[in-house]
């Protein structure tokens, strides 16, 4: 199976923000680095079509959004035979006092999944809620309630609340 | 967006961090080449907490170092989707010599907090996390909007500070209201109304502040309404947000020219 045409490019444009999107999804780099390199790798036998059909970025976000959803599908039944998550644990260990990197992790960490995407998507890719909605397949009011429930979550986050709260002029 | 999503929004364009390294086309490949069932084998594995991030992050600092060293301005690309892609060079940016080891000419003016480094000091680049932002309008020219922006080591230490800082914006036209990353090319240099000191090396205790000018330009209208900076500083991968209104022109389907001198130390910017 050879490279397709275009897509080392592609690569090295758009690598950076697709592992930033995928490092507010996952938490951290090792997992977003197998989430954007399986979703490029999903992408790869299609790709000539791809890139004839929709803006590349547009169709490779989607796959690694879904392919984030469907991680957390099959992990989050496995995560009760696991049982607690060490990864708060070590997440401390790392990073010490009062990180507004470790508390902005800790509270996309918090939320669900599909939550979680409906934020990196509106507010980091800055995708109109229709958009947010095609990516994930649901209806506009669907991305609606997710946002605000997001929302309201990361404005109770340590770290965060005072970041987002109604006082604070800019 | 409503002021709580704009925050929302310039908090993860600020605090998420840049990657440690660039994605590997060479391993998607051997990945593909290993056939689907791998590739499923793959996504199914369980990703235990790797933290890498503290190693790598001196090699990220190192390479962006070197990248704000040679001027590189950040280009970000409107409604492409992809903030925070990678920096390209425009080619209107000057570029100006950054003395790898601090000239003893080299000299910025004392102010609390700030002083030039005698040398080789054993002090780290500073951290945008640990920076904060502020600005002062100036009024600048008639068709410069010039603003002092200051930055404050907010952290526990000392911390390096050299050269230019990097620019990417947020905004939106100025009959629009929804803001978005905006293209932006900056200049390296001096602007109407301040004169550009050329690269120093400072250092700032906690507490301490530089602080450099940055205009735009806004010939008889304001087409743009920016909203947002995202200041980058040579050293760290992180930006520092500033909200901010601030009018700019640009020429016709070309991004917004932004003007910054280097950075000095105080909080009233470069004399003029």
């Amino acid at each position: 199976v050879g490279e397709p045409v275009g897509f080392r490019e592609f690569v090295q444009v758009h690598s950076r923000g697709l592992l930033r999107t995928a490092w507010l999804l996952t938490g951290d780099w090792a997992g977003a680095e197998d989430l954007v390199q399986t979703a490029l790798a999903k992408t790869w036998p299609r790709w000539s079509a791809i890139t004839r059909q929709d803006a590349p970025e547009v169709y490779v976000r989607r796959v690694l959004v879904t392919t984030f959803l469907g991680w957390r599908r099959r992990r989050s039944s496995r995560e009760v035979l696991v049982g607690s998550v060490p990864e708060r644990a070590v997440g401390q260990e790392v990073f010490t006092g009062s990180d507004l990197r470790e508390s902005l992790r800790a509270a996309m960490r918090s939320l669900p999944p599909r939550q979680r995407a409906v934020i990196v998507l509106r507010y980091f890719n800055d995708l109109t809620e229709s958009q947010t909605a095609a990516v994930l397949g649901c209806s506009i009011g669907a991305v609606k309630s997710h946002a605000a429930r997001a929302m309201a979550r990361l404005r109770q986050a340590p770290g965060l609340n005072e970041l987002l709260s109604e006082g604070i002029g800019a | 967006m409503n002021p709580i999503e704009e925050r929302l929004t310039a908090l993860l364009h600020s605090v998420t961090p840049q990657p440690p390294r660039a994605v590997s086309v060479d391993e998607i490949g051997s990945r593909v080449r290993k056939g689907r069932t791998m590739v499923d084998v793959f996504s199914m594995r369980t990703r235990g907490v790797r933290w890498y991030a503290p190693a790598l992050t001196a090699t990220v600092a190192a390479v962006i170092l070197i990248a704000g060293g040679l001027g590189v301005a950040v280009l970000r690309s409107s409604g492409s989707g992809t903030p925070g892609g990678p920096p390209a060079s425009p080619s209107s940016t000057a570029t100006s010599p950054v003395p790898t080891s601090p000239s003893p000419l080299a000299s910025a003016p004392a102010s609390p907090g700030v002083h030039s480094s005698p040398a080789q000091q054993p002090v780290g680049s500073c951290q945008t996390r640990h920076l904060a932002a502020s600005s002062v309008g100036t009024g600048g020219g008639g068709q410069a909007p010039t603003l002092i922006i200051v930055l404050t080591n907010r952290g526990g230490s000392a911390c390096t500070l050299i050269g230019y800082p990097g620019i990417s914006i947020r905004g939106h036209t100025a009959s629009g209201s929804a803001s978005a990353p905006l293209s932006v090319t900056v200049r390296d240099g001096s602007v109407f109304a301040r004169t550009d000191p050329g690269p120093h090396q400072l250092v700032l205790r906690p507490g301490g502040a530089a602080s450099f000018a940055l205009e735009t330009h806004s010939a008889y209208d304001v087409q743009y309404l920016i909203t947002m900076f995202l200041i980058t500083v040579p050293g760290d991968a992180g930006t520092v947000a500033l909200p901010v209104t601030m009018g700019a022109a640009a020429p016709p389907g070309q991004p917004i020219p932004v003007g910054v001198t280097a950075l000095v130390a105080g909080n009233t910017g470069p004399s003029q």
